[in-house]
């Protein structure tokens, strides 16, 4: 796939009208090959959807998924063109900004929106699951206190032996 | 009368600041930055979420916001964020703050315990986190020991 097709595919995944042969050629482009340099703060969001999909597991259930999330992807768009063409302002962009729905969900990845509540829950739980960082810097900071705690002991004890092995000696 | 103006245009000020501070602002200010990832989750999803796992934690929740700067230490964009969540969590009391191997993580929360705010960095992004509800004794253990989730 050359640079241009792939920008052109991104642009349609992005607005939510890329079809699934479009969403799976873009994956896997992101996932296995290189792509430009201005293109690569993407990657991450392909990442979070392969894990998504990686933890929902079943290869039959991949096509109903992402059918789901085309269809979603429509709705918001027939939505925003709707709620732009009557100025009714469900959806309003401003210049590519993409100010929330009615829901007030919102999600921006790499400066763009993107109408995607599985993503955005996928997003957010990413986030919160690093925060088990510091239960693992917490142990880790007991264990050194423990191993702390054991040498002083140690050290002391052999103090002491020296201390009575001295007033034997005198 | 002139008292009166200085008096509203120093109050414009001080609200104005007040809002530069604030996590909207932020999300506002960084958005569409190119190596940023936001997210603005309502209370309307958290429950639905909540109801779907029966998760008590989440009941709790009204909103949760996450603003995510990619980038390495030294990064202007990265340092500029940081600065700025510096200066917003500046205002809550630290609930802990634990570093390991170049990562570390802060934990903020507000007075009424009606705000809490992690604020975390690594060598490839600085995420600030920021969720509203009631941040009682059960989700400050939770926090503590990373049991919420929201899948």
């Amino acid at each position: 796939m050359k640079d241009n097709e792939l920008r052109q595919l991104l642009d349609l995944w992005l607005e939510g009208s890329s079809t699934l042969e479009q969403e799976e050629r873009l994956r896997r482009r992101f996932l296995s090959g290189k792509v430009p340099a201005d293109l690569e703060k993407y990657r991450p969001l392909f990442g979070y959807i392969a894990q998504e999909r990686a933890a929902a597991g079943v290869a039959a259930a991949d096509g109903r998924m992402s059918r789901r999330r085309r269809v979603l992807r429509t709705v918001v768009s027939v939505t925003a063109a709707a709620a732009v063409l009557a100025g009714a302002g469900v959806l309003v962009f401003d210049g590519g900004r993409f100010q929330g729905g009615a829901s007030g969900l919102r999600l921006t990845v790499g400066g763009r929106s993107v109408a995607d509540e599985a993503l955005a829950v996928e997003i957010v739980d990413r986030e919160l699951a690093r925060l088990g960082d510091v239960q693992a810097a917490l142990d880790l900071s007991m264990d050194v206190l423990r191993e702390a705690a054991r040498v002083r002991d140690s050290t002391m004890s052999v103090l002491e032996d020296r201390m009575v092995l001295d007033f034997k000696i005198k | 009368m002139k008292r009166v103006l200085i008096t509203l245009a120093l109050a414009a000020v001080s609200l104005l600041c007040a809002r530069a501070q604030s996590m909207d602002s932020l999300i506002e200010k960084y958005a569409y930055q190119k190596s940023a990832v936001t997210v603005t989750m309502p209370e309307q999803i958290l429950k639905k979420m909540a109801r779907r796992d029966n998760n008590d934690l989440l009941r709790k929740l009204t909103e949760i916001k996450i603003i995510s700067i990619s980038g390495s230490d030294g990064n202007c964009l990265r340092d500029r964020f940081l600065e700025d969540a510096r200066r917003l969590t500046a205002r809550y009391e630290v609930l802990f703050s634990v570093s390991n191997a170049g990562r570390w993580v802060s934990a903020y929360i507000d007075g009424h315990c009606r705000e809490a705010i992690t604020l975390s960095s690594d060598d490839e992004a600085v995420t600030l986190l920021y969720m509203k509800g009631d941040i009682d004794d059960d989700m400050q253990d939770a926090l503590l020991s990373n049991k919420i989730r929201i899948k």
